[in-house]
């Protein structure tokens, strides 16, 4: 290889563009000889120069922050459609059902095999509506296991959008599905465990997700949200937080 | 994007978050090479990121995420200044009147000369200034190649050209910004992209569809 060619190779020697046998003759030549070497050393300073350089230009906070809030709303979005499928709802209850098996059993006493073994049948016997707050209530009337007592109302930004009959561990509950701006907040409703006469408030995190637990001596709740703490506390009412 | 946030969904988000969004300073810098204007790089930058999102589904996991947001960021561009109706036929034109400009140059007669010194001592404001001066599909082609560090596969990709276009522009973008640092043009000769593609087996084989 002759200096004219090597002027030819530079470029593509230096974008990495070469095979490796060409790339062996180039660096074959660039060791003889002083001049070429030269040359592609300031290129490679100049490049250096050139990426150094325009590499500090940076996305503007304003943009990123705009960006990060523009995905957020796109994500919430993207969410709401799919929120009726029954498979989607199926993992929810199995999720919450899992995590309210194992805030039953921190704060009560562990429950048996047996009552494991109703657990692990429960899908079969559940049964689920969805629709508006009057449809969802007027449904409870004729399944709900106990006396039970809708958590929240509806109310700006908090929407009851379904409820499901079914077991949390040993326990006839009732799960009810909330809207909230797009995310979902389930709450898993349950007779309390004899005396637990005291009104209790525990907030947990399990997986990412707030988990808080209230209740009297009559029902207990278990509230799962892919929320912030603060979010979640909305759902508990005042007499719980302090 | 299941009910429950540990589905799909929630992997695709984190996902999402850990291989695109620390791209956003490169699609912001190639938003700029695109579009010359801030407030249209932002919007574009935005545009990128929600269409990202929505198709994150078809990206390749291993492969270049980089790349995949410049070529969405650059497919948007191009919808946009079609809807705008506006030409792109005008950087084509400009490429040819620069291509006969640019008819000789050599590298190594260049560096020998005494330019060599105002290269090597550009401030970055010249730098910026060189680059923007270039017709819009020669400068996209250096900040991707030169800025970016794309593979000329990955780069010819991002802009839908041959490798050929873009080895093409890419050296004759690298030499117009170097002659306006320099103030001074280049030497006796001249390679296009096409003859140097032809001297390299490498690029040869790819250009063939054989791979690497
Ligand atoms: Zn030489």
């Amino acid at each position: 290889m002759d200096c004219n060619v090597l002027s030819r190779y530079s470029d593509l020697y230096l974008d990495g563009e070469l095979a490796l046998e060409e790339r062996t003759e180039v660096e074959a030549h660039l060791k003889q000889c002083s001049e070429c070497r030269d040359a592609v050393t300031a290129e490679v300073r100049f490049r250096q120069r050139v990426r150094e350089s325009l590499l500090a230009a940076r996305a503007p906070t304003s943009l990123r922050e705009q960006v990060a809030r523009r995905i957020r709303e796109e994500r919430g979005r993207l969410d709401r459609p799919r929120f009726f499928p029954t498979l989607s709802y199926a993992v929810a209850v199995l999720m919450l059902a899992v995590m309210g098996y194992a805030v039953i059993f921190l704060m009560e006493s562990p429950p048996d095999a047996a009552d494991s073994a109703v657990a692990a049948h429960m899908a079969s016997s559940d049964s689920e509506m969805f629709g508006t707050s009057a449809q969802v209530q007027a449904f409870l009337e004729g399944n709900a296991p106990f006396r039970y007592q809708v958590p929240l109302e509806d109310r700006e930004g908090v929407k009851l959008v379904g409820a499901r009959v079914t077991r949390l561990g040993p326990r006839p509950a009732v799960v009810y599905l909330y809207d909230v701006a797009g995310r979902r907040v389930s709450v898993a409703q349950y007779q309390s465990a004899p005396a637990r006469g005291r009104p209790r408030l525990k907030m947990d995190r399990r997986s990412g997700l707030v988990v808080a637990t209230y209740g009297d001596d009559r029902l207990t709740q278990t509230v799962v949200g892919d929320l912030p703490e603060p979010e979640v506390k909305r759902f508990i009412p005042a007499s719980f937080s302090q | 994007m299941g009910l429950w946030p540990f589905g799909k969904g929630r992997r695709n988000a984190t996902r999402f978050d850990r291989e695109a969004m620390p791209h956003i300073d490169a699609v912001y810098r190639f938003a700029r090479s695109l579009t010359h204007d801030a407030a249209q790089a932002d919007d574009l930058v935005q545009e990128t990121y929600l269409k990202a999102l929505k198709a994150f589904d078809s990206f390749q996991e291993g492969t270049n995420c980089r790349a995949w947001l410049f070529r969405i960021c650059r497919n948007s561009f191009i919808n946009k200044v079609r809807a705008g109706g506006r030409e792109v036929a005008l950087d084509q034109a400009a490429e040819q009147v620069h291509a006969t400009s640019l008819s000789g140059w050599s590298e190594r007669a260049f560096y020998r000369g005494p330019e060599a010194a105002a290269l090597l001592s550009a401030t970055r404001d010249e730098l910026e200034a060189a680059l923007n001066e270039l017709p819009r599909d020669f400068r996209n082609v250096v900040v991707l190649a030169d800025v970016e560090g794309l593979a000329y596969k990955e780069i010819a990709e991002v802009m839908g050209t041959p490798i050929g276009t873009v080895m093409s522009r890419l050296f004759r973008g690298r030499r117009m910004m170097r002659e306006k640092l320099s103030g001074a043009p280049g030497g006796a000769r001249g390679v296009g992209g096409g003859e140097v593609l032809s001297l390299s087996k490498r690029l040869k084989d790819r250009e063939n569809g054989n791979g690497l």
